[in-house]
């Protein structure tokens, strides 16, 4: 069972340290460009940019997913797909269209941060809203009526209740929000301006104009830095079995 | 009328509130160039963006993304404002549809003086005043000269199986029409059969007959690189500048000129209408034209210059279009055509491949 | 028992469910948000499929030619198939595979499960250029995978499994998985495993628990990964262009080549329009259908 998860792992870090060119060898000068203020601030751009995607839609699909989840009411259907159809068409359309609208109103001011977090929170907040409902789902309502009997009010439910319980929901659709707002192209490229690009449009131009071995350092860095980062809240928190721990009490 | 006023009002609002985000007071001026990444990105910066800046002691940034329609494409989205004040690296049908879009600005000897060194036979390629080319390069043929003998004619590449037999199977690259170069090939191809661009069906023979011996299909030139230099790919089409840059950094390929001559690429800079810094667009546009720069631009890109009288070593400019008699030979597809007809051949093309 | 929906799973406590009455509060800004910055743009940028383009230029002539256009093509009809056919290919694959890698994650009690867990999202965080040129590397006619299956006397002749619809399907389903896995880690999660215990302790063997409690139970999970991974498989541009060809186009790639490559924006409008109404509708009625056994 850990075979897929290992070969995923080999093959990702494998491949990312292959050069293209005839065979120069890991020499260090490659990694040194890779650090350098060129590579660094797109990252922590990429960084910002997701950290605050994340929070903002995951923060939007908490009410979404309560509200399409538990009601029923006319339109419920129509809005859920709504909801499903950033995933669904291609980024590139979205990104498209929102240049378009930003200048057609006379924002274009806002190109940059602003109008890459409005583009990524709109392609994030189905990820949320999917996880969240999942959770949702999957509460025992007697919890729930338990509080009640108990005397406790619907908030205080709220709080104590349900919100600790639905948190894998809420963890994982921030975590898909962050990693696909940091990896997303299509829609990023029509909306940067020169200074305020993320990584996976610098990446681009150097993709479109040949595969350098900076390039592949840059790649092992994108993807090594947030899993050691996961590693290291996991070994100081506990942040695994925050999220998944066992329902050993009834 | 009023929706004009009404725009402006929600733009000085839009701008007020935007005021934290709008980069405070520089000291210097400030122009966004875009053009391409990778070695391109490194070689324009060392040639010509940091002497720029020196000179006229203004701070350039520079913006690496997209292809030349990609660069378009923003710049239609945003009605000609797309962030940055000159487009670096257009091709002439994006010039073209510019013009008729009314999307860039057009220019005069006024603003660019440089223009009127440049040689006639621009005009005919692009609007006269649509944009400054300034690097000149052509479709020509390379091969492993490791596994190939020298090709003489655009023949060789269409039909391989005649002068290579059939070790060559598997061994030829295809471009997607979405490239310029696929473009002219094709229009070789067609002019093989007695037809052009107003006739492509001898290309289309041309391309079905080919398809067995096809082993690879890229998109973008940057993609078959890897190809050839793992082997895979024997001979293709590829941008003479380009077809330099590699072969000089030790890809065991050649260039050749076919007997058919050779089709000219204008890389062209322009401004948008919506750019913020005109007047320093156009100083650096003038600046590209600047004999010197050209001088520097070609030997770093090993491309041709766009204006006469550029002093070349003997042994660089053979490989490259510097004299009168050479640019009359010189033949640049109509980008008109090129731009209506495209998405046509293109889907044909496709019809073809798939 | 686990399919009586009055005790387990989606009935909420009987005051939250009020039928008819639209929850405002909850739907209203988020609603919001996805109209003026997701519908409204692509309505805007879409309608461009109703107008006739020329040499590259959108005229101001309605026009249904572009959709007859696209219908008319085997090309185009195709990729349309072959979009849905990838989607749901991956999403069966995804939700296949990443079931009892869910169910692993979840019950294991080993120290390393954090560390675990973070290298099943490690597909997630791998860029385009990782996963595209390690593609390449493994599947291409010269490639590691070509050099495994010679060398051991399984191929007589590479083979080349790129570019194809196959190679595609690896492709995309390599990259959705950890989508899959974490979302039916969500509703595993929410299992009592006592119920399992319970179930056993009656006298009921591991496959029937299994198949009669557990499975039942991860049905939102399962529905919701299949969804995830389905939806994303659709819109995906960058695998299906590496990894593809021009005889195996997807929508997103015939999309991309009309608004990027030949600045033909009514008929990539078309593409669009046809790939959004498809699937938005497939959503819509999975919503209705599903409303009373997935979440959503």
């Amino acid at each position: 069972m850990l075979g897929p998860i290992l070969i995923t792992a080999a093959v990702s870090f494998n491949a990312s340290n292959r050069s293209q060119f005839p065979p120069r060898g890991f020499s260090p000068q490659w990694w040194q460009r890779a650090f350098s203020a060129e590579w660094v601030e797109p990252l922590v751009f990429s960084f910002k940019l997701a950290a605050l995607a994340a929070l903002i839609s995951t923060a939007l699909a908490l009410p979404l997913a309560f509200g399409l989840s538990r009601h029923r009411f006319p339109g419920r259907a129509a809005i859920a797909a709504l909801t499903l159809g950033p995933l669904m068409l291609p980024a590139l359309v979205t990104g498209v269209g929102l240049l378009q609208l930003f200048q057609y109103v006379g924002l274009r001011d806002y190109l940059g941060f602003s109008a890459l977090l409005i583009g990524h929170v709109v392609i994030c907040v189905p990820f949320g809203v999917r996880t969240i409902a999942i959770s949702l789902q999957a509460l025992p309502p007697s919890l729930e009526l338990a509080a009640a009997s108990l005397g406790a009010s619907r908030l205080a439910t709220l709080r104590h209740v349900v919100l600790p319980l639905i948190k894998t929901g809420i963890v994982a659709g921030a975590v898909f929000a962050f990693v696909h707002s940091f990896t997303d192209v299509n829609l990023s490229l029509f909306l940067v301006r020169p200074g305020e690009q993320p990584i996976t449009v610098k990446i681009l131009g150097f993709l479109e104009y040949g595969f350098a071995p900076t390039l592949a350092a840059v790649s092992v860095i994108t993807l090594a830095l947030p899993l050691v980062l996961v590693a290291i809240v996991e070994r100081v928190s506990g942040l695994g079995d925050f999220i998944y721990a066992s329902r050993s009490r009834g | 009328m009023s929706r004009n006023l009404r725009r402006r009002f929600l733009q000085q609002a839009a701008v007020a509130v935007a005021a934290p985000y709008v980069i405070t007071a520089r000291a210097q001026e400030t122009l966004i160039v875009n053009t391409q990444g990778g070695e391109y990105q490194e070689l324009i910066e060392r040639v010509v963006i940091r002497p720029f800046e020196k000179k006229y002691g203004v701070r350039v940034v520079h913006d690496p993304t997209g292809t030349a329609s990609q660069d378009y494409a923003k710049i239609r989205a945003s009605r000609g404002a797309p962030g940055f004040d000159v487009a670096g690296l257009l091709t002439p049908p994006e010039v073209i549809l510019g013009v008729k879009e009314g999307l860039l600005e057009k220019l005069s000897e006024r603003e660019v003086p440089n223009l009127r060194h440049l040689w006639d036979k621009t005009w005919q390629v692009i609007p006269p005043g649509s944009g400054a080319p300034h690097t000149l390069q052509y479709a020509a043929l390379v091969y492993n000269k490791e596994k190939l003998d020298r090709p003489r004619s655009w023949a060789d590449y269409w039909e391989p199986q005649k002068k290579y037999a059939a070790k060559v199977k598997g061994h030829v690259i295809q471009y997607n029409p979405a490239n310029l170069l696929s473009v002219y090939a094709l229009i070789h191809a067609a002019q093989l059969g007695g037809g052009g661009v107003d006739n492509m069906e001898p290309a289309w023979q041309r391309l079905k007959a080919q398809k067995p011996y096809v082993g690879v299909v890229v998109t973008g030139s940057a993609e078959a690189v890897p190809h050839f230099e793992n082997g895979e790919v024997w001979i293709s089409p590829y941008w003479s500048a380009r077809s330099g840059y590699y072969i000089d950094r030790g890809l065991p390929f050649d260039m050749v000129i076919p007997d058919e001559g050779a089709s000219g690429l204008f890389d062209v800079a322009c401004v948008p209408v919506g750019a913020k810094n005109k007047k320093l667009a156009y100083e650096f546009l003038n600046w590209r034209l600047d004999p010197a720069i050209q001088r520097e631009w070609a030997l770093a890109y090993f491309s041709s210059p766009t204006r006469p009288g550029v002093e070349l070593p003997a042994k660089f400019a053979a490989n490259q279009i510097t004299t009168k008699e050479q640019i009359a030979k010189t033949q640049f597809p109509d980008s008109d055509v090129i731009g209506a007809r495209r998405k046509d051949w293109t889907v044909k093309w496709q019809e073809i491949m798939g | 028992m686990a399919r009586d929906h009055g005790v387990i799973g989606s009935a909420a406590p009987a005051a939250a469910r009020q039928s008819g009455r639209v929850p405002w509060l909850l739907i209203a800004a988020p609603t919001a948000v996805l109209l003026l910055f997701f519908a409204l743009p692509n309505a805007l940028l879409l309608s461009a499929s109703f107008v006739k383009s020329e040499a590259q230029q959108l005229t101001n002539e309605l026009t249904l030619e572009n959709y007859q256009f696209l219908f008319t093509r085997p090309l185009y009809i195709w990729a349309f198939i072959r979009t849905f056919i990838v989607g749901t290919a991956v999403g069966a694959i995804d939700v296949l595979l990443g079931f009892p890698l869910a169910y692993f994650l979840v019950r294991t009690r080993s120290r390393w499960k954090g560390l675990l867990i973070a290298l099943a999202l490690a597909p997630l965080l791998a860029s385009v250029v990782v996963r595209t040129y390690g593609w390449y590397i493994l599947l291409n006619r010269y490639g590691v995978a070509n050099d495994l299956l010679v060398s051991l006397g399984l191929l007589d002749e590479r083979i080349a499994f790129m570019p194809s619809t196959g190679a595609i399907i690896v492709g995309l389903a390599h990259a959705l998985l950890p989508y899959t896995v974490l979302t039916i880690m969500g509703s595993l999660q929410g299992i009592n495993p006592n119920l399992e215990a319970a179930a056993m302790s009656l006298g009921a063997s591991r496959t029937r628990t299994f198949f009669h409690v557990v499975l039942p139970l991860s049905f939102p999970g399962i529905a919701g990964g299949f969804i995830l991974a389905f939806s994303i498989a659709i819109s995906a541009y960058a695998t299906p262009a590496i990894l593809g060809g021009p005889a195996t186009q997807v929508m997103a790639t015939a999309i991309y080549g009309f608004m990027t490559q030949l600045l033909d924006w009514s008929i990539g409008a078309a593409l669009a329009v046809i790939l959004v109404v498809c699937a938005v509708t497939l959503a819509y009625a999975a919503a209705r259908l599903g409303a009373r056994q997935a979440a959503l």
